[in-house]
């Protein structure tokens, strides 16, 4: 199905692979940056992550002008300005982070800060509000899902008034994103299915998306090949650098494909329920996953059929009869799910993600006001809602 | 002693490098088409001007003009016009003076005079009947205006030009003398400066002139008598008060710039106004000559030294700004800047940021408001150009960029701004943000309507644009003919159907069909008069025409120079922050007349605390539209054929691309069915009231085409029921901004030929704001579409129709057509 029209935009040089990372020196200098702010948590510094980075930038041109490695799992505006506080002691001139997405984020949301002037983070919130061009940023993530390294939003969580701030600008995308397998191989099995798994519904709900277009499916396709392929080796066995390196390429190219063609109602659901519930985000889309699509049924068919073949192989695809591929994209889809929580742990039904049935409604109620469901194919109602969530219990 | 009829048609062009002069004549089309005085010198000025030149250097060109009606002895008919780039803003600048230069200037023989190149010594400048002359003039270098003019041996057939010290130094707002009366805004003294010149003497009496119909005159001239005798303001407030009996008014108002513009009264305001003054040191005419009106006065003060009374600027800008309230040190430094050759208004205003910007350890000096410490030193450091005297002496905007603080830089591209804040006058902002010369307050006045007169709502875009337009071209034409601005209050206001029509009739019609009202306005005695001198025919329509024409080929200039929409704007400080003195105001009852008053016609609520913000976007489309200019503020080709300027200027519309008019309405009617279905729905409909529910009282929706409009708001009002704002608002009280990338996309979408979804979807709606509150938005918008539209439509533009029964379905439909849309309710 083409559309009539869409748009397509990725600004990002993507550099990945083998010692990729040495290459930050080079990427720095031709940004004309030489005073980064180093951005991360203390599990990625105590991880000794942080060497490898120093020792990639031993003898260039580029002084660290700070490192602020205090961000939460969950950042919040407090944060933002301690590191917006680092940033103009130190007399930064750029940004490197080096993390998951929350570090990604912070970062983000540290160079507009630092970009716009001020304190109050709370004017640039929301769609478009930041006016001119950011700090470069270059990150490095040290884990393979939310494809932030690619995208143009962040969010920040505002502890007073209690909700989650999200930032939406094209002045959001980072300048470089480096992907190196050594920065990803500590990550435990359980944390690695989950934030593979939140690629994965990137590039499901992307394929699927009324922004789908034929860019967004490339990039949406090859990501779900790439983690159905590696996934299950790389829970096996963690310390396979090309499996983890294609699961870092795949997280990427999801990320591509849902800023160009955005998530809807499992992306929806899972904020409404991580925001409620503290269930992390990666799990949460394990859960609603195949319920998001077979919600969907209807209006995508065909596209969730034409998913079988990057999820399947092409001779499964090629067995099927085009009739019944959409239903059996979801059974494969449940089985690799099954297969991963032998491997990893990783629950597949909100029972066994410590979700009170009590809360159920009020999930419901947040999800109808997250701006992906513009972007699901399907409308969505309050019982309809509750509906999904009661089945996915 | 010889006479002419009219007028001499002769105009006297000097080269001062080459210390060469001519004569040549007016033509009978220019004539025509710029009437004399301001206009015939901006059309000199045109042809002469290039741009992007150094308004300091050689290439800037002076044009001073008369004009038909000046030394006809018709009242008020002092007023000559000046031309120049100015150096304050780099765009062109005109002023207008009063003192006896002009009357010199005619009777010696020449109806213009016009400069170009510069001296390379201190120059006098002697102009008889027989031609210009250059003298030697170091001697008088370095002395002050008045001093200057005594020592020219000037007889009371002479008139002369001088400037001050701040002239000499180049202070990019210094002005020239003539009289006691100025060339005030916009640095005319840098330029004549910059040349080198220190005066210009015209040593006239040699011609003089004759009425064409010398019986028609007469009758105009006691007509017009007649009127500004029986006028409140020029036979009353003027002529006994003087133009500072504004004080009482705009400080009543909420006007009068208090501390920097950080308020808009006083209560110890009254110290300051006219009638007090008056009382306290006596008000003996001191004006320009001939002047029926009467407004400059002088009196004897504290220290028993006989001053001229300040004008009403001067005391906003020197004194209530400053927050200071004494008329004896506003006198002083009034006489002062009037020696030294320092416009008042732009002195004052910088003062004013000086003092803000000390206060805000951004510079460091003395300057503190409602303090006199250090005020009489720095006037004299920025004539001198000494120390922060220097940085002081570039006006405001540079004086920003160097030490920061722009929001509370109080000008319009580079000039500052007089002593009424357009935040208690909205048509005045208009008339500031769009003004040729930058902020200024002489181009167009609305404040007397909106905050005097009461004629129009002061806080409404509605009608503004229509007057500031009308104002401008009369203002243009008026200094054409020319004589005073002032005289507009007596021949608009006294002519028969002004005075004759009860009031509310005539304010609601202004407000309600401005188009209508400015149509019935009688412009006889400006017309008559120059009949009556010229002997040839000018209706009313031709002299609006001719305010057109000057209007627009000044607009051209400045889009020459780079002048866009962006640049017709107002300081941060006015569109951003509302001051203590708006937070008592008064909301407006609203009886039945009222509410039918108002039928159709969307405001902003001055809900509880805050009034709404200056709301200038509006007032600025429907200007433009009326100007014939583009959304972004360029003059069309069509415009510029229609009025007939000049072809050399085109170029700089050659690329500028015309302007649509079809769609922009259609999406204009649409956006008013939309606003007032949701409106009314909102109020009628269940689905609405629980959707509505969580949202947060007052919040702001604006939908909008990018990048110019058209526009429309809603707002979450009491009871949770949503209230159509139309385009009334200022964009920055938006809580959510849904953008129409283009025009086709607003078209298609309204008309329903493209879903919501895939607006957005295909990334064709640019959203600002909480993208949840967008979510939240575009159910509304399915339900009233649904509710709306017959199914086969909804069904192509939501992604769902929901079930509504069909009896249900029926009546609200109905309701909405027949009621809610029509009616507004
Ligand atoms: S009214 Fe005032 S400004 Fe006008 S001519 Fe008379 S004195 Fe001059
Ligand atoms: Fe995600």
């Amino acid at each position: 199905m083409m559309p009539s029209y869409f748009e397509f935009h990725c600004p990002v040089k993507i550099v990945s692979g083998f010692k990729a990372l040495e290459n930050l020196p080079y990427e720095l200098k031709r940004l004309g940056a030489s005073r980064p702010l180093l951005i991360t948590d203390l599990g990625v510094s105590q991880a000794g992550l942080l060497h490898v980075v120093t020792a990639a930038l031993q003898d260039s041109e580029v002084l660290i002008g700070a490192v602020y490695d205090q961000v939460p799992a969950d950042s919040s505006m407090t944060v933002v300005q301690e590191g917006a506080s680092a940033y103009r002691q130190g007399g930064c001139d750029s940004f490197v982070a080096l993390g998951g997405g929350s570090v990604i984020d912070t970062a983000k949301a540290v160079n507009i800060l630092v970009s716009q002037g001020g304190d109050d983070l709370l004017q640039f919130s929301g769609a478009d509000r930041i006016q001119g061009p950011l700090r470069p940023l270059i990150v490095i993530p040290t884990t393979a899902g939310t494809g932030s390294e690619v995208t143009s939003v962040a969010v920040i969580a505002n502890r007073q008034k209690r909700v989650k701030m999200a930032f939406a600008s094209s002045h959001l995308y980072p300048d470089v994103a480096i992907l190196d397998p050594r920065m990803t191989v500590s990550l435990p099995a359980k944390l690695t299915a989950a934030t593979a798994m939140d690629a994965l519904t990137h590039a499901v709900e992307a394929f699927i998306s009324v922004q789908k277009n034929p860019l967004s499916d490339a990039y949406a396709a090859t990501a779900v090949r790439l983690i159905m392929e590696n996934l299950p080796a790389v829970l096996q066995d963690g310390s396979r650098a090309q499996g983890r390196l294609a699961l870092a390429d795949a997280a990427c190219c999801a990320g591509i494909a849902f800023s160009n063609a955005m998530v809807g109602m499992v992306h929806a659901l899972g904020h409404a329920a991580g925001a409620l519930c503290r269930i992390h985000h990666g799990t949460a889309m394990n859960i609603f996953l195949p319920h998001g699509l077979e919600y969907n049924l209807g209006r995508r068919r065909q596209a969730i059929g034409e998913l079988l073949l990057p999820l399947a192989g092409s001779e499964v695809y090629a067995e099927t009869p085009a009739a019944v591929r959409a239903e059996k994209t979801i059974e494969t889809l449940r089985r690799f799910q099954d297969e991963v929580q032998k491997l990893s742990g990783l629950p597949t039904r909100l029972r066994d993600a410590d979700v009170p049935q009590s809360m159920l409604e009020s999930i419901a109620r947040t999800a109808l006001d997250d701006g992906a469901l513009l972007f699901n194919p399907e409308d969505m109602t309050f019982e309809e809602a509750l509906y999904v969530l009661h089945k996915a219990y | 002693m010889a006479d002419w009829v009219g007028s001499c048609d002769r105009v006297l062009e000097v080269d001062l490098s080459r210390r060469t002069s001519k004569v040549f004549h007016i033509s009978s089309e220019d004539r025509r088409r710029y009437l004399g005085g301001k206009g015939l010198a901006l059309r000199f000025f045109a042809e002469r001007i290039r741009p992007g030149i150094d308004p300091l250097g050689q290439d800037n060109v002076l044009a001073v003009f008369t004009g038909v009606v000046l030394a006809s002895g018709a009242p008020c008919s002092a007023r000559f016009s000046a031309v120049t780039q100015s150096p304050l803003t780099g765009l062109t600048a005109s002023s207008s003076c009063g003192g006896p230069f002009g009357i010199a200037l005619k009777t010696a023989g020449y109806e213009g005079l016009i400069l170009t190149g510069r001296c390379s010594e201190p120059t006098l400048l002697e102009i008889d009947d027989t031609g210009a002359r250059f003298l030697e003039a170091s001697h008088l270098w370095g002395r002050d205006t008045q001093d200057t003019q005594e020592a020219l041996d000037l007889s009371a057939k002479d008139g002369a030009l001088v400037i001050g010290p701040a002239g000499e130094n180049l202070v990019l707002f210094a002005n020239i003398a003539s009289g006691h009366r100025f060339l005030g805004r916009g640095g005319f003294g840098a330029v004549l400066g910059s040349k080198k010149l220190k005066a210009v003497v015209a040593r006239g009496g040699a011609w003089r002139y004759l009425p064409a119909d010398p019986q028609g005159f007469e009758k105009a001239c006691r007509r017009a008598t007649a009127y500004i005798h029986r006028n409140r303001f020029t036979g009353n407030l003027y002529r006994n008060a003087g133009t500072a009996s504004h004080v009482d008014l705009c400080n009543a108002g909420g006007i009068l710039p208090i501390r920097n513009f950080q308020d808009g009264c006083d209560p110890q305001a009254s110290q300051i106004s006219g009638w007090t003054m008056r009382e306290r040191f006596g008000a003996k005419p001191s004006t320009c000559r001939p002047c029926t009106i009467l407004c400059g006065h002088r009196g004897v003060f504290s220290d028993q030294k006989t001053r001229q009374l300040p004008e009403y600027e001067t005391v906003g800008l020197l004194g209530t700004n400053l927050g200071v309230f004494d008329p004896d040190l506003v006198a002083l430094w009034n006489e002062q800047c009037g020696r030294l050759g320092l416009d008042t208004i732009s002195c004052g205003g910088v003062l004013a940021y000086v003092m803000e910007a000390s206060e805000k350890g951004l510079i460091s000096s003395r300057l503190r408001f409602g303090s006199p410490h250090g005020v009489s030193e720095a006037i004299d450091a920025i004539a001198s150009r000494e120390g922060l005297g220097d940085d002081m002496a570039q006006g405001v905007r540079r004086l920003s960029e160097k030490y920061g603080g722009a929001s509370f830089a109080i000008h319009v591209k580079g000039l500052e701004l007089p002593a009424y804040d357009p935040r208690g006058s909205w048509g005045q902002g208009l008339a500031y943000a769009v003004a040729n010369r930058g902020g200024c307050h002489l181009s167009a006045t609305l404040f007397p309507l909106e905050v005097f007169l009461g004629f129009l709502k002061p806080r409404t875009p509605k009608a503004k644009a229509h007057f500031v337009r009308f104002f401008e071209s009369l203002y243009a034409a008026i200094n054409s003919l020319p004589t005073c601005l002032f005289t507009t209050y007596a021949y608009l206001l006294e002519a028969p159907i002004a005075r004759l029509t009860p009031k509310p009739i005539l304010a609601w019609t202004m407000q309600n069909l401005p188009a209508v009202a400015l149509r019935l306005m009688d412009l006889r005695v400006f017309t008559r008069l120059f009949e009556t001198v010229y002997g040839e025919k000018l209706s009313p329509r031709e002299l609006l025409r001719a305010g057109d024409r000057i209007i627009v080929l000044e607009r051209l200039l400045n889009v020459r120079e780079g002048v866009r929409r962006a640049d017709d704007t107002l300081p941060e400080r006015i569109l951003a922050e509302s001051r203590p003195c708006d937070s008592g105001a008064s909301k407006p009852t609203k009886n039945l007349w009222h509410r039918l008053a108002r039928l159709g016609c969307p405001e902003p609520e001055t809900s509880g605390e805050n009034p709404p913000l200056l709301a200038l976007d509006p007032m600025l489309d429907a200007y433009y539209g009326l100007r014939g200019y583009t959304r972004n503020g360029i003059p069309t080709k069509k415009t510029l054929r229609r009025l007939k300027i000049p072809l050399g200027l085109q170029e700089v519309s050659a690329v500028a691309p015309r302007r649509a008019v079809r769609e922009p309405l259609i999406v204009r009617v649409f956006f008013a069915v939309l606003g007032r279905a949701l409106q009314s729905a909102s109020r009628i409909d269940h689905v609405f009231r629980q959707e509505l529910a969580p949202w947060p009282e007052g919040f702001t929706v604006l939908f909008k085409v990018l990048p110019f409009g058209p526009r429309m708001a809603l707002r979450v009002e009491g009871g949770k029921r949503l209230r159509y704002l139309g385009d009334t608002l200022s964009e920055r009280e938006a809580d959510l901004t849904i953008g129409f990338k283009n025009m086709e996309t607003a078209t298609r979408m309204l008309t329903a030929r493209l879903s919501t979804v895939d607006g957005f979807a295909q990334n064709r709606l640019s959203v600002v704001g909480d993208l949840g509150a967008a979510m939240r938005l575009t159910r509304l918008l399915d339900r009233i579409q649904s509710l709306l539209y017959p199914e086969w439509i909804a069904k192509r533009v939501v992604k769902r129709v929901p079930m509504i029964p069909t009896a249900e379905k029926i009546w609200k439909r109905a309701w909405l057509y027949l009621v809610g849309i029509p009616l507004g309710v």
